[in-house]
């Protein structure tokens, strides 16, 4: 236990929570979880304006203090001194929508009942202003009994007055005898939060509403979809087309780093420990860090821009073709960057079979860590040539692959809800918040804490697995004369060997087989897996050597086989961290095991119907 | 249960003016959009069927609100009422 202050922040979905917490905690965040649940913790140290440090939680969303979901439990809990692994907040900071005042002074009555010393930060008055809104916060203040404070959250404008009151609450300064609330209703609440808003708001002049603007195109019945399209269909071109430049870079030094440690070490296991097993394998990973945050910069701005409920929105009528809610479509975008964060945000559903079959199918989106491997296959084997229109082929491949992944999971989905979750239909009832222009701060601080996760993939897990299959790679060594390739005597060649024979029916190689034993840790290590054996394969043949992984794969691969990886990874569960977050969202390992199964089994009759198909086509 | 809970905490409740601002889908019934109050919530159509509605005559056919039978205000604004 800290003797720290600790303060939360409260609010109603879309107030502009956790762009209030980022612009007072900066980038120090701590993310965690509340034991028992699987409800994310997000903390960080904010200083007073005496330099006094506090703890500041950011807490769920929610609308009342009725939870729907264990998201909003949580923070009723938290607020109620009720909730294992919180002590009770000792100030909270209640968020508002300045916009929208009726609705959300409903939920500080609710919350100021309780009785904590808080502050109403009335944010956004930016966006109110542009709506023709003139606010009073004094005159709200004096209503409510206490202190309320006008912020802009992206601006950073109003925090240090927030600060300010913030440190009075925190020294038990006059805290304000306020008018009780205390046994109303839900609706003498809401006619009691209708006068407040009255009274707070001194000025309206109607306005030229700008989201109404916007959505009149974007949610146009023709337009939009044309427009979501057309969005998803840039996000995918730009993943190629923005990352050849830093790429390059990152290759150049990861050879630079090779030629220095071949020149500093001698010859021998060393050396090829350090070229062919460290920098070659991690450095093949690395190098697709540029396309990853390309990735996750479109999925950040669409979220923080307003524009991701309206995708939903557009997609509830396909979604509820295969009995899901539109709000399922925001979990599944977000899996396109990663499941994991995705699987987590299923937790908005409340319906329990919607949401089980969103989680199971969310490994089928196209994750960034799918990027590397895709990459490189269609870097090697699918011509980097226009076919009109200023569309790439290789962009339009790596599109197909993902609209793949999407169609696979619509069908799953399909029989997943007429089978295994069975379920009436949940609707989709969300809010649909203002368009707003996000602080490039906000998104950087997304890109940063994305790039350091992954690095730190690459650095443990995709680091550890590239050693133990160097080790495996390289151990034991032919003896001389042997007409057997160094690789194919290894431990792990004898290994691939073994499970090649259920793997060469979809036209697999041994190689591709030995790689997908370590893909099992993260699907890009099947890139690094694949560089490390062809290097040490390579051994001393100088040209061999100069020879880039695609160079090699075209070698040695042909073009069936290479879709069919292509499309095997489309399918395939290759990743533990998904698998062991599933088993934690639901409790156990019954539907884990039965993804795992049902991933597995799709993806080898999918690339062997590729393969098959390929051949046949006489590719 | 708990969706009559959360149309009601986006402020559908008797008197309330709904305003369909968009319909999602060339084929046929796709979400809404809806204004309640100041703001705008997406909603499948049996959410709206659940919202006994009356059409203001002052509103032109797009602001086309509707309202429960029991009117209570002298201006034709629209009324709703969640069903539970």
């Amino acid at each position: 236990m800290t003797a720290q202050p600790l303060v939360a922040l409260v609010g109603n979905p879309n107030a502009g929570k956790s762009a209030l917490f980022n612009a007072l905690t900066g980038a120090r965040q701590k993310l965690g979880n509340y034991p028992g649940v699987t409800v994310e913790r997000k903390s960080g140290r904010l200083a007073l304006e005496d330099g006094r440090p506090v703890e500041l939680v950011d807490l769920p969303g929610t609308y009342s203090l009725t939870p729907t979901s264990p998201d909003e439990e949580v923070t009723r809990d938290v607020i109620l001194g009720k909730q294992r692994g919180e002590r009770l907040p000792d100030a909270l900071v209640l968020v508002v929508d300045a916009s929208n005042l009726e609705n959300h002074l409903r939920f500080v009555l609710e919350v100021l009942d309780l009785g904590l010393p808080a502050v109403v930060a009335l944010n956004m008055v930016d966006l109110a202003a542009r709506d023709g809104l003139e606010l009073s916060p004094e005159a709200l203040s004096e209503a409510l009994g206490v202190p309320v404070v006008s912020t802009v959250a992206v601006r950073k404008r109003g925090l240090d007055h927030l600060l300010h009151e913030l440190t009075g609450l925190i020294d038990g300064g006059a805290v304000p005898v306020r008018p009780s609330t205390g046994d109303m209703s839900f609706a003498e609440r809401r006619a009691k939060a209708r006068d407040l808003a009255r009274i707070a708001i001194v000025g309206e002049t109607p306005s030229r509403r700008l989201t109404q603007a916007v959505d009149r195109v974007a949610l146009h019945p023709i337009l939009g979809p044309l427009l979501l399209l057309g969005l998803l269909f840039l996000m995918f071109q730009a993943v190629y087309a923005w990352s050849e430049a830093p790429i390059a870079m990152i290759e150049g030094w990861a050879e630079e780093l090779g030629d220095l440690a071949t020149a500093l070490t001698p010859e021998g296991y060393l050396r090829s420990f350090l070229v062919d097993g460290v920098i070659n394998g991690v450095g093949s990973v690395v190098v697709f860090l540029p396309q990853i945050l390309i990735l996750f910069f479109f999925i950040l701005m669409l979220e923080a821009t307003g524009y991701m409920t309206r995708a939903a929105f557009l997609m509830d009528g396909l979604m509820a073709k295969v009995g899901l809610s539109g709000r399922a479509f925001i979990p599944l975008l977000s899996s396109f960057a990663c499941a994991v964060p995705g699987i987590m945000a299923t937790r908005s559903i409340s319906d329990p079979k919607d949401r089980l079959t969103t989680i199971l199918i969310a490994p089928l989106m196209t994750c960034s860590a799918r990027l590397p491997v895709y990459a490189v296959i269609i870097g090697a084997f699918i011509p980097a040539r226009s076919v009109g229109y200023g569309v790439g082929l290789q962009g339009l491949v790596l599109f197909a692959l993902y609209v793949g992944g999407i169609v696979g999971a619509m069908l799953v989905a399909l029989v997943l809800r007429r089978t295994v979750a069975k379920g009436q239909s949940a609707g989709l009832l969300m809010e649909m918040p203002k368009y707003q222009w996000p602080r490039w701060q906000d998104i950087a601080l997304g890109l940063w804490q994305r790039a350091m996760i992954f690095l730190k993939r690459a650095g443990t897990i995709i680091f550890v697995s590239t050693i133990i299959l160097w080790a495996l790679l390289s151990f034991p060594k032919p003896p001389a004369g042997s007409d057997v390739s160094p690789v194919g005597y290894s431990a792990a060649g004898r290994i691939a060997t073994v499970l090649n024979v259920v793997m060469e029916p979809i036209g697999f190689n041994r190689d591709i087989s030995l790689a997908l034993i370590p893909a099992m840790a993260a699907r890009e290590v099947a890139v690094s897996a694949l560089a490390t054996t062809y290097s040490i394969d390579a051994g001393d043949d100088e040209e061999k050597l100069e020879q880039s992984l695609g160079e090699r794969l075209k070698n040695n691969w042909s073009l069936p086989t290479a879709l069919a990886f292509l499309v095997w990874f489309v399918f395939a569960p290759q990743c533990i961290s998904t698998i062991a977050v599933t088993r934690r969202e639901t409790n156990g390992w019954k539907w884990p095991a039965f993804m795992v199964g049902y991933l597995f089994a799709i993806a080898y009759v999918a690339a062997g119907i590729t393969y098959w198909t390929a051949v046949a086509a006489g590719l | 249960m708990g969706e009559a809970q959360r149309l009601r905490e986006f402020g559908v409740e008797e008197g309330a003016t709904v305003e369909v601002l968009h319909r999602a889908g060339l084929l046929g019934r796709g979400a809404l959009a809806c204004r309640i109050g100041r703001m705008t919530v997406a909603m499948r159509h049996a959410h709206g069927d659940a919202i006994h509605v009356r059409t203001d005559p002052a509103a032109t056919p797009e602001t086309a609100v509707a309202s429960s039978s029991a009117p209570s205000s002298a201006h034709p604004s629209a009324q709703a009422i969640t069903a539970s």
